[in-house]
């Protein structure tokens, strides 16, 4: 993951549900069963499923309500990476919302994209990567001044 | 219970003929202790199989009883005659509504089984009991290996956390707190912190409902970026205290910042 070219495809998990509240305890499951057993320290395990909510809630705010929301996990040697993905009704993820640095908090690599062909109505991207071991900057506050 | 019936009818005539006392007597008349406290201890039985109804839910017997107790003594002191209803049938849902709301305050949801709340109580010591032996968090299989338990359970124990959190935190501060009637403002190094955001003024005043408590915590995790474990020790809870504690208040806060402006 994350390496040159991109995880292989056979190693991914995908659900799609419609782009609503109610699914996303559904795609905390997913993550939380993908890597229970991965070797991710309890706090990393915390993170990783609050910035599932925290992303899948973003695109559901600015979803077209009609366009299912699709997610794909891959566990690879560095960690989750996750990436969301929903049909919107023309807004992108606004980065500069606490929302958005709750995100950056959680994960230790992070970014949004918009993808469309131009013709039918864009969608918006979340993708992060969320490693199995707390950064060492988390544990000292002063090191991140 | 129908054997009861007879003397429930006489208690109950009882209660009504000492409540007529009661509105009979002057306020400061020594005679009101007497008869409050007679009508306190006739119904102390009463209180006793309100508390038993909420057995088994990780909240000790006793203190069930003083719940009970107390929503009784409230019970006593506002019932009003006039208003036609009987004293039980004004005491009962006023002992009720007194236990849920101790559920509620002491965090767990009471449809959570006292067996998983002692599973999340059972994870929650063997993280920190890890954590102080390794100097780092633990991760799942550590702890299923600590507990002599599957990793399956450990996340039954983690993910039983979100009825707790449910619980206490989703209702609003505590409305019969002085504290929930003026929300209190945020810290300067708060206010510097979200000054950047472009939602900062629909956050404001949703951060300043947080206890305060609830609001260092969000404060260290994503302002001051540490991690749960290392805020857990500088706040003195647990490290799945504080997990709850953020997704619980992140819930809250996102809940309110998609709500639309009044």
């Amino acid at each position: 993951m994350a390496t040159a070219g991109g995880p292989a495809d056979d190693d991914a998990v995908r659900v799609s549900c419609p782009a609503a509240s109610t699914y996303v305890p559904v795609l905390r499951a997913v993550i939380s069963a993908l890597i229970a057993d991965a070797g991710f320290d309890v706090d990393a395990y915390a993170d990783a499923r609050m910035a599932v909510d925290e992303a899948a809630e973003t695109l559901i705010d600015i979803a077209d309500p009609t366009a299912p929301l699709s997610a794909t996990y891959w566990l690879g040697a560095d960690g989750v990476r996750v990436r969301l993905e929903c049909g919107s009704t023309g807004g992108s993820v606004d980065q500069d919302t606490f929302g958005w640095r709750v995100l950056t908090t959680l994960t230790d690599r992070l970014e949004t994209d918009v993808v469309g062909d131009g013709r039918s109505p864009a969608a918006n991207c979340i993708e992060f990567v969320k490693r199995r071991t707390i950064r060492e900057s988390e544990t000292d506050a002063r090191s991140r001044r | 219970m129908p054997a009861h019936d007879a003397d429930h009818d006489v208690e109950r005539d009882d209660i009504a003929a000492q409540f007529e006392t009661l509105a009979s007597l002057a306020p400061d008349d020594p005679t009101r202790v007497k008869v409050r406290e007679e009508i306190i201890n006739s119904q102390l039985g009463l209180a006793r199989r309100i508390a038993a109804r909420f057995r088994g839910r990780g909240i000790f017997d006793d203190d069930l009883e003083q719940v009970a107790r107390l929503g009784l003594i409230r019970a006593v002191d506002r019932y009003n005659p006039d208003r036609g209803n009987t004293f039980i049938g004004f005491a009962i849902p006023t002992m009720l509504g007194e236990l849920r709301r101790h559920f509620r305050d002491t965090g767990w949801s009471i449809h959570v089984p006292r067996q998983l709340q002692e599973l999340h109580l059972e994870v929650d010591q063997a993280v920190s009991a890890l954590t102080e032996r390794d100097g780092r968090p633990p991760d799942l299989p550590a702890i299923a290996g600590y507990l002599n338990c599957s990793v399956e359970r450990v996340q039954e124990g983690i993910e039983v956390g979100a009825a707790y959190q449910s619980s206490s935190l989703d209702s609003a501060p505590a409305t019969d707190s002085p504290r929930a009637a003026a929300p209190v403002d945020l810290l300067p190094s708060e206010e510097d912190a979200i000054g950047k955001l472009v939602d900062r003024e629909a956050l404001r005043p949703l951060l300043a409902e947080l206890s305060p408590r609830d609001r260092r915590v969000i404060y260290l995790r994503f302002f001051e970026g540490l991690a749960q474990s290392r805020i857990a020790a500088e706040v003195g809870v647990s490290q799945m205290q504080i997990s709850r504690i953020l997704s619980a208040t992140l819930r809250r806060l996102r809940e309110g910042l998609l709500a639309p402006p009044d």
